[in-house]
């Protein structure tokens, strides 16, 4: 047991060494503040995720859409909300519909 | 250009991590009125790191974006929140019904522009507007509001709106611009609340269980040499005026040198404030006549003059944001130590934002608080920010 003890350690503190964990700090409906650590490397690619998700899908539709009011969108804000809820591997993200549009005038 | 708008703001509670936390001057408010404002602790080594940690974390989510999620578009500009926790935990901001993080597209050959701030200032105010051309404003924004289904329409709110104006507008309508001050007053701006049932609620209650809050935004103000036939005198506004000279001479002590090596600068100052029926100017969150904010933008042909501008105006600050409710007092000395404490701080956050290679800090905002001592600290979020500043 004792020379099993030994590896198993030092395969944990790699293991915890490469997973970094990252505080997530907001409010729960009560106002009261939440506190939840999760993994660098989950935090990494979930937010790039659905970021990249969003972006893909809204980008093409709004490539594909004809203004004609003599106005031409030339930035596009998306908003990413995380949600955080107490408990274990409740990390949780979501992309919400945070859009804001910026217009510049068409030169005639 | 690729850049960062990094915000701090700050969220009270207790922690389970105090081992990585920042100093406790940073964000917990003393009472010792011996209290030194112009020190401020280095954060231990491990805090510095963890700091470090967050914003590499930050840069290498931006590295798995697809910038190509689209042949024309690419990313121009990101934003990411921290928040604080009551004891010193600084991470990222999760709260729900906001968005933490936010990234900018543009057309691949399309002009630059500028982002701005993703709220919208519904109404601007002139101070020489008629209550009709107030209404004329108005109308289509509140026709728009009800169109959200978010709130009926009360044949009272249009008027209730312009009479609030205008129990404002006695208050800065005589506001002079100042140009001979490192800062100037650029603007006014208020929120006002609107439950479901079309009632303007209190100006305090602006956030708190409202359906839609409806920002009105004064935006010019009146310069000097202008008609007195624009003038609106009041006894509030004489304390409103000398409330805000002195707020004025005060920013100019604002001592940068600890943003030297950032070469960043505090470019606008919003100070959270309000008036009470008993026309007392107070920096806090309590119930008063209304609440606004001063927002006070960098002068850049300001030199420095080698008159020295004594000022003993005393800022009253409602003890509330600590749990009391009487008022008490701090004096100008302590808000200008308080300044340049929180200018400290800031300057540590550039320095850390701008570790990338390949992200440069467009823009720093920092919520701070200034307690009854005078003591100016990091912002939590529960409480209304009585400071801004903005570094750039």
């Amino acid at each position: 047991m004792k020379k099993l003890f030994l590896p198993f350690l030092i395969i944990l503190l790699l293991t915890s060494c490469r997973h970094r964990l990252v505080p997530m700090i907001g409010m729960d409906s009560n106002g009261d503040e939440v506190i939840e650590h999760v993994s660098a490397v989950n935090f990494k690619s979930s937010s790039a995720d659905v970021m990249n998700l969003v972006a893909k899908d809204t980008l093409t539709t709004l490539s594909n859409h004809k203004f004609n009011s003599g106005w031409d969108m030339n930035h596009f804000q998306v908003g990413l909300l995380i949600n955080t809820t107490v408990g274990p591997l409740a990390w949780k993200v979501s992309a919400t519909p945070g859009f804001r549009l910026v217009f510049k005038k068409v030169k005639k | 250009m690729k850049s960062i708008i990094l915000i701090i703001s700050l969220i009270t509670s207790a922690t389970l991590f105090a081992s990585s936390t920042l100093p406790t001057d940073w964000y917990q408010p003393s009472f010792d009125k011996g209290a030194n404002q112009n020190t401020l602790s280095t954060p231990s080594a491990q805090a510095d790191e963890e700091i470090d940690h967050l914003f590499s974390t930050q840069h290498k989510t931006l590295k798995r974006l697809n910038k190509n999620a689209n042949k024309k578009w690419k990313v121009t500009d990101y934003v990411f929140m921290l928040a604080l926790s009551k004891s010193g935990l600084l991470g990222f901001k999760a709260l729900n019904g906001k968005s933490v993080f936010q990234v900018y597209y543009q057309k691949k050959k399309a002009t630059p522009v500028k982002v701005e701030e993703s709220k919208p200032i519904d109404i601007f105010v002139h101070e020489d507007m008629t209550d009709s051309d107030l209404q004329a404003q108005i109308e289509p924004v509140l026709g728009a509001l009800v169109a959200t289904k978010k709130i009926d329409r009360n044949t009272t709110l249009s008027g209730d709106i312009v009479e609030r104006i205008n129990s404002v507008k006695q208050v800065v309508g005589n506001l002079e611009a100042s140009t001979d001050k490192k800062f100037y007053l650029s603007a006014f701006r208020i929120d006002l609340g609107i439950n479901s049932s079309g009632i303007l609620l209190p100006s305090w209650a602006a956030h708190k269980g409202t359906e839609v809050v409806l920002r009105l935004q004064w935006t010019r103000i009146v310069k000097k040499g202008a008609p007195k036939a624009l003038a609106y005198k009041s006894k509030v506004n004489s304390n409103f005026q000398a409330f805000t000279e002195s707020v004025l001479k005060d920013l100019n002590k604002i001592d940068e040198s600890p943003l030297a090596s950032t070469g960043k600068k505090a470019v606008k100052v919003r100070i959270g404030m309000g008036v009470t029926t008993t026309d007392a100017i107070i920096i806090s969150s309590a119930k008063t006549t209304f609440m606004g904010n001063l927002i006070f933008k960098r002068n850049k042909k300001y030199k420095p003059s080698k008159s020295v501008v004594t000022n003993d105006y005393q800022y009253v600050i409602d003890k509330s944001i600590d749990g009391a409710k009487k008022m008490g007092q701090i004096s100008n000395e302590r808000f200008i130590k308080g300044l340049n404490k929180a200018v400290k701080m800031g300057g540590y956050f550039v320095r850390k934002a701008d570790n990338s290679k390949k992200w440069k800090v467009s823009m720093l905002r920092a919520w701070y608080i200034l307690s009854v001592q005078g003591f100016m600290g990091l912002a939590p979020i529960t409480a209304t920010s009585e400071i801004e500043l903005f570094y750039k």
